[in-house]
């Protein structure tokens, strides 16, 4: 059975281009359009979480945290998809238990290879 | 009313207007990029299930065991050879027993040509005997009788050695013949068998130089798998350039809200800005991500 990555961006270009990425790989995608949909389509079958950190409503590291506080995605990988890259705002997320941060554009390869490694 | 006020006005129509433009352009750019993506998603997909069938069909012909094929053929050419074998086998048993029998019809015609000889010599005895037998007169007559008799059956011997003298020369005549008629056979099975380990071979080459040629395709139609991967990859990087260019149009937006907002505080009038669509938690400026410490784009960063 293929693994379940949960892929939260407000964009629904990027929200595609990661799907397709990550189905060619052989991985089940799961799309959520900010960090509170994020928090309602997460649950125990989800391998790992690919955010972005902008979105409306909730941004992804608001939605980190709110998963790391609840327990429920404690074990869970969770790595940053964003245009962002302030030192400060990926120190927060790596204290927040984020696993990775990629800064956009992402080279589908290498992302499939972060999945590989974090979902392995 | 005042310059200010009309210069505030324009700069707020303006606004609106660039605001409609950046929300008309990243509409019609989101609807297309994911009209490519779609259709790049299909091409992979339509690629994958494409090479996939080939490899399936191409697999087919050769059966599920490519070796599996040339072993069959293997069995089934041995068992030829040892059927051609066991068949030359019996032509040389059958060649042996008619040169045999040719021997003991050889034998058995002596035989009847003696019993012909010495049945020739019985009949003079009898001849004898008869002249004897007159001689004798009166007591003669029961040996007379007995000669006579003896006469006949030496006809019949005579007759029956004749028969078998006979039959012994078609006999001489036809297992020759039939002799030679094993050995043709004996020969043909060997040339069969010849031909036919040639022909089976050359099949068992046929079959070795299909399945590489099958590897070959199989091999081919994973690299062009690969190639149409890597080119969906690239293409979806290259698809990437919406968001960022969408992002940076609502930044622009931004700006232009900033402006109107601090021109409305300097003028003491309301002015009628949006609420701001992202919960923008970092500079949200999408045309200056690369800080100086920044990691860059594309790179992944495993913590």
């Amino acid at each position: 059975m293929s693994k379940r990555i949960l892929v939260v961006d407000d964009s629904p270009t990027v929200r595609q281009q990661v799907s397709v990425a990550l189905c060619q790989a052989g991985f089940a995608v799961v799309e959520a359009v900010d960090g509170l949909d994020a928090l309602g389509k997460f649950d125990a079958t989800i391998a790992m979480v690919v955010c972005d950190v902008n979105m409306p409503r909730m941004n992804g590291i608001e939605m980190l945290e709110k998963l790391k506080a609840d327990g429920k995605g404690s074990t869970t990988p969770i790595v940053m998809l964003t245009t962002e890259g302030q030192p400060a705002l990926i120190d927060r997320a790596k204290k927040a238990g984020a696993k990775g941060w990629i800064v956009k554009p992402f080279k589908p390869d290498q992302l499939i290879a972060a999945v590989k490694k974090l979902t392995s | 009313m005042p310059m200010p006020d009309r210069i505030f006005d324009t700069f707020a129509s303006v606004r609106r207007r660039v605001r409609d433009a950046i929300s008309s352009v990243n509409r019609t750019t989101e609807s297309e990029t994911i009209a490519v993506g779609t259709r790049l998603q299909r091409i992979v997909a339509l690629g994958s299930e494409h090479i996939a069938r080939l490899k399936s069909v191409l697999g087919a012909s050769l059966g599920h065991d490519d070796e599996g094929l040339v072993a069959s053929i293997q069995r089934q050419s041995r068992r030829i050879q040892d059927h051609l074998q066991e068949m030359t086998r019996r032509l040389q048993d059958h060649r042996t027993q008619v040169g045999a029998a040719a021997s003991r019809v050889t034998d058995i015609t002596e035989t009847a040509r003696q019993i012909a000889t010495l049945n020739s010599e019985a009949r003079i005895l009898a001849l004898n005997a008869r002249i004897e037998a007159a001689r004798a007169g009166e007591h003669g007559r029961g040996f007379a009788v007995l000669a006579g008799e003896m006469n006949r059956l030496s006809q019949a011997i005579a007759q029956a050695s004749v028969r078998i003298q006979g039959l012994g020369t078609e006999l001489n005549v036809a297992l020759p013949r039939l002799r030679n008629e094993s050995e043709a056979l004996e020969a043909m099975t060997s040339t069969f068998g010849v031909a036919a380990r040639e022909d089976i071979d050359g099949l068992e080459q046929q079959v070795h130089v299909l399945q590489d040629e099958v590897h070959a395709a199989v091999r081919e139609s994973d690299r062009v798998l690969v190639g149409i991967l890597d080119d969906s990859h690239q293409a979806l990087s290259h698809l990437q350039f919406q968001d960022v260019c969408a992002q940076t149009l609502r930044v622009t937006d931004g700006w232009l809200a900033e402006g109107a907002r601090a021109m409305a505080a300097e003028l003491g009038r309301s002015v009628d800005i949006e609420p701001a669509e992202y919960t923008t938690i970092g500079d949200g400026d999408r045309t200056s991500v690369t800080h100086a410490d920044s990691p860059p784009a594309g790179e992944v960063n495993l913590f």
